[in-house]
């Protein structure tokens, strides 16, 4: 079972997403900011998958996106941003910091599961 | 004059926001509370559907075997193997039985004959002893030893047609007691074939029902999945619906940031000198800015 990390400030949003990757059959942990998300990408190295939102409190997800890749350990795990943001400059940056994927909420339950899946695949 | 009414707009400013925000916190931990609800209940449908489906597969797992374990069906199909073994087995020994009876037959008048010539025998014997015996009676005296052998073999004559009456009167009750053991032998191999005949029918009846079985737990765990997969499709379409609530979250605390602008306006007033560190910062960071949601694209997948 592959272990994916939702960040997200809104726990509504994680709980969705999660429910949404459980009946796909992804084991889920959270993190409620990109401190956090950070934090639990650098403790378990089971992580296969990250699904990001931008905006958050304390760190926003595209710093922790960037200081997450600047760690070469993690230079091969799939990072999904997931947020209501979609400014091509900010699109562009995810892409450049190493994200795999960009999703615009209010994302399809469906359509999610795919673009993780593939990422795991 | 205007110092006071710049100062109370600031006030008002600062007191509205408060206020504000205290309203946004309660809608959005209400609405964040219910929409959580609503989620968990529908995470609940899919874990029952799911529970369903898997008993469905398990019950055909147990009829169709597999992990090592013989399914019914097998399990039944080596039953009626081993009936049909064993009623083959009986037919055989009962067929063997009725030939070894009429071989015996054949013996026991093999030993008739037998014991016919050993009666001859047994006369002469007596003749002979007779006629010791006579000639011993003339031989008075010196006739002594042959009496006593003319007696031993008289004794002797007796005893073998005691014991040939003996022997004939068995062979005669075996004679009339083997064709009834050849009967009762036939008698078993044709319950045996009609067993064997009528199980046979019973066995393809119930080898017949097992398959019907099977198709109907396979039918029903075709629709089990097909529904399954239905339901996890509504509960992620459902999912998809309940995200109003971020929506709606960050609406009200993009309105936050739009009192916020009023308040620094307002503290750029002279009345409101030396204030701005009372404004309190935004709801919520937002590093795109003040946005509409955008419909258009909204769930749009975007894969580098």
């Amino acid at each position: 079972m592959k272990r994916a990390l939702v960040v997200d400030d809104s726990p509504s949003v994680r709980q969705q997403v999660g429910l949404a990757l459980r009946q796909a059959g992804f084991d889920v942990v959270e993190a409620a900011d990109g401190a956090e998300g950070a934090e639990r990408i650098g403790a378990d190295p089971t992580i296969a998958v990250v699904i990001c939102d931008v905006n958050m409190p304390r760190m926003n997800g595209l710093e922790m996106l960037e200081k997450v890749k600047a760690d070469a350990a993690n230079a091969r795990l799939p990072v999904l941003m997931l947020t209501s943001e979609g400014h091509p400059a900010l699109i562009e940056r995810a892409k450049k910091a190493g994200a795999k994927g960009w999703i615009v909420k209010p994302f399809k339950a469906d359509l999610l599961v795919a673009a993780v899946k593939k990422l795991v695949a | 004059m205007t110092d006071g009414i710049e100062q109370r707009v600031f006030e008002q400013l600062l007191s509205l926001r408060g206020r504000f925000q205290q309203r946004v916190r309660e809608v959005n931990g209400m609405t964040e509370r219910e929409v959580m609800s609503a989620a968990e209940s529908v995470a609940r449908i899919v874990e029952v559907a799911g529970g369903h489906v898997a008993r469905v597969r398990d019950a055909l797992s147990v009829l169709r075997g597999g992990g090592g374990r013989a399914g019914i069906g097998t399990l039944i199909h080596r039953q009626i193997d081993a009936v049909e073994d064993y009623a083959r087995d009986v037919r055989e020994r009962a067929t063997r039985l009725q030939s070894d009876a009429t071989s015996a037959v054949a013996h026991t008048q093999d030993i008739s004959r037998a014991a016919r010539s050993i009666a001859a025998l047994s006369q002469e014997a007596h003749i002979l002893a007779l006629n010791a015996r006579i000639e011993a009676g003339r031989l008075s005296e010196r006739g002594a030893s042959f009496r006593v052998i003319a007696g031993e073999m008289q004794r002797l004559s007796k005893t073998i047609a005691t014991t040939n009456e003996l022997i004939d009167q068995l062979s005669r009750d075996l004679t009339a007691l083997l064709p009834a053991i050849a009967g009762s032998a036939d008698g078993m191999e044709a319950l045996a074939s009609t067993f064997s005949e009528r199980f046979a029918a019973s066995a393809h009846d119930v080898e017949q029902g097992t398959e019907e079985m099977h198709r109907y737990v396979a039918d029903a765990l075709e629709h089990g999945d097909a529904s399954l997969a239905q339901v996890v499709r509504h509960s992620h379409e459902s999912l998809s619906h309940l995200q109003f609530q971020d929506a709606v979250a960050q609406g009200l605390q993009r309105i936050d940031d739009w009192i916020r602008d009023a308040q620094l306006a307002a503290a750029e007033l002279p009345a409101a000198e030396g204030r701005a560190a009372e404004i309190a910062a935004p709801m919520h960071p937002e590093i795109g800015g003040d946005k509409p949601v955008d419909l258009e694209t909204a769930g749009d997948v975007l894969m580098f």
